[in-house]
């Protein structure tokens, strides 16, 4: 398991999420993370000797495929409805060119 | 020094689907901003992808058609990363299991035919559109979730011909499987040329740079031959390239850097836990492979059998619709030089006339081919053709505009040479000038036999009969 992380690890951590954490905050996830952690050192004590990694709970694969045809689009009120700026119908956000 | 060029592209192609890869919301080009998107795509809690079925047949026949081994078992992987043109936070792609993998292309080059191996094609989905203004960026997210294959060659390209001759390739065959619009000013197939040199003769891979925003096949030929020369200068200088992303700038025919790379941005990749693997049925995939239309090299070989010169060849098998009409055409002749020649060069000339496209063309392929016909019958002869061709364009029968206009090519032997004798005893100049082996005076008579009958006699009959009353008067 992963060694213990520090405050300063949740700050970079978040700001590559595009926000900010304060030092009280970063203080608080980094503890909470370390409560989790523990737990996860709890399941290494499982002897998993000869078992594969799943990445599904059920190994069949399924066969549906949606056929191609439109069942549901919503107004644009609706889809706007949640943006905090909006100018011409778009939706606005900062200027951040990757 | 001599320098190898190492060419890779990477080709986004929109797919023509009516709905979304994982949703049931409309893919409309041009509709109005965020009208044709539901909370899946808007990547709102709680919604559940759900894989689109024609998409997946379409990326299945383009495996096909691009030679390529094809994974019967569906698999998607997240790509995450945070950016305003991405809701969810991530990319639903095929990062691990391609659909298609190892395929090929062969295009024409200046020394003969090239293999093109192609690695991986997979399908992902569309970002949203965004519009960059001082203020704010703007985001309309109807192009989100938008079905999308990736295609992505080895690093086999050598030039920029190459590049783009292997562009134009994919394009052509996309176009012709009917997956894609696949128009690169409108973006709905976008092009990433990676580009490296390295001496001649050494096997390290030089830094490459990565170039964006081609949104022409020229350009992309412009581009890399823009590219080759921006690095050599580089490399003989003793400098180093470094390893960025540029953009072609169409104004200055130049590449220009956006940004560097540093170090491989870790995108966190794993499987996709919303969407199962889907086991496709080896059935359904045989049944569209077989549903799979004429692709362009078939259609070239066909039209090489038929005997079309090369250029007539390369001019239909570029315009997909021309061809289609001339083979609807040739289901009612058999001249097909001739009749290539008219849907080729005076179809297109009088739709021009017309101001309007070969969608809306008026010419029935039975008209066009019945306009030959009588050529070849020698009902008509070609002059006349074209007048009677000016009313077929406005919808008209071409016999019947024909007879309106009183138009028969005179074929009768003895009617023809009655006129030809007339001439003759007219110009015995040109009868002397033909004793002494002016041959060109055959072709003065053939247009004084032409003026006679008021452009009615069959000039290949004229010309014979002429040869031939000449012959018996010497």
């Amino acid at each position: 398991m992963e060694e213990i992380k520090d405050p300063a690890y949740f700050k970079e951590l978040a700001h590559r999420l595009m926000f900010d954490l304060s030092d009280a905050e970063a203080a608080d996830i980094a503890a909470e993370f370390e409560t989790l952690n523990k737990q996860l050192r709890l399941l290494e004590s499982i002897d998993t000797t000869g078992v594969e990694p799943m990445v599904y709970p059920f190994e069949t694969p399924t066969n549906y495929l949606r056929e191609d045809v439109v069942d549901h689009v919503i107004s644009r009120e609706d889809a706007l409805a949640n943006a905090p700026k909006v100018r011409e119908c778009h939706i606005v956000v900062p200027k951040v060119v990757k | 020094m001599e320098y190898e060029v190492i060419i890779g592209i990477e080709i986004h192609c929109e797919l023509k689907t009516k709905t979304k890869m994982f949703s049931g919301a409309p893919v409309l080009f041009g509709a109005p901003a965020n009208t044709c998107v539901n909370e899946i795509d808007l990547g709102h809690p709680g919604t559940m992808p759900c894989l689109n079925k024609q998409a997946v047949a379409m990326a299945v026949q383009a495996c096909t058609a691009l030679n390529m081994e094809i994974d019967p078992l569906v698999r998607f992987d997240r790509k995450n990363y945070y950016y305003t043109d991405l809701p969810k936070g991530f990319q639903i792609t095929q990062q691990f299991y391609p659909i298609g993998r190892r395929g090929h292309v062969e295009i024409e080059t200046e020394n003969g035919p090239k293999v093109i191996r192609i690695e991986r094609l997979h399908m992902e989905e569309d970002t949203a559109k965004q519009f960059h203004y001082d203020a704010g960026t703007l985001i309309d997210f109807n192009r989100a979730g938008t079905p999308l294959v990736e295609i992505v060659s080895e690093p086999d390209i050598r030039s920029g011909r190459e590049a783009m001759a292997y562009v134009e390739k994919l394009r052509q065959t996309l176009y012709y499987l009917g997956v894609s619009d696949v128009k690169m000013e409108e973006g709905s197939m976008r092009c990433d040329v990676n580009i490296s040199l390295r001496p001649v003769g050494t096997e390290k891979f030089g830094v490459k740079t990565e170039i964006k925003n081609l949104n022409s096949i020229s350009n992309v030929q412009k581009a890399v031959e823009y590219e080759i020369e921006r690095q050599t200068q580089i490399l003989n200088e003793g400098g180093q390239v470094v390893q960025e992303t540029r953009r072609f700038d169409e104004a200055s025919r130049t590449t220009i850097s956006m940004r560097k790379k540093e170090g491989a941005v870790d995108y966190k990749y794993f499987p996709e836990p919303n969407i199962f693997p889907i086991q496709l049925d080896p059935e359904w995939i045989r049944q569209l492979q077989a549903a799979m239309p004429e692709m362009p090299e078939v259609r070239q070989a066909r039209y090489a059998e038929l005997g079309l010169p090369e250029n007539d060849i390369a001019l239909l098998v570029a315009n997909k619709e021309l061809a289609d009409y001339y083979d609807q055409v040739m289901k009612h002749t058999q001249h097909a030089k001739i009749a290539a020649n008219w849907v080729i060069v005076e179809l297109p000339a009088g739709l021009t006339k017309l101001n309007t496209k070969l969608a809306e063309n008026p010419v029935a392929p039975q008209a066009m081919a019945e306009l030959v016909n009588m050529i070849v019958g020698g009902e008509i002869s070609g002059k006349q053709a074209k007048i009677v061709f000016e009313e077929v364009l406005q919808g008209k029968d071409p016999k019947q505009v024909a007879q309106e206009k009183g138009m028969k090519q005179l074929s009768d032997s003895s009617a023809l040479i009655a006129l030809i004798n007339q001439v003759l005893d007219e110009q015995p100049q040109s009868i002397t000038d033909y004793k002494n082996g002016k041959d060109r005076a055959v072709g003065f008579l053939v247009g004084q036999v032409m003026k006679k009958s008021k452009g009615q006699a069959n000039p290949a009959m004229t010309n014979k009969l002429i040869v031939e009353e000449l012959k018996k008067r010497i």
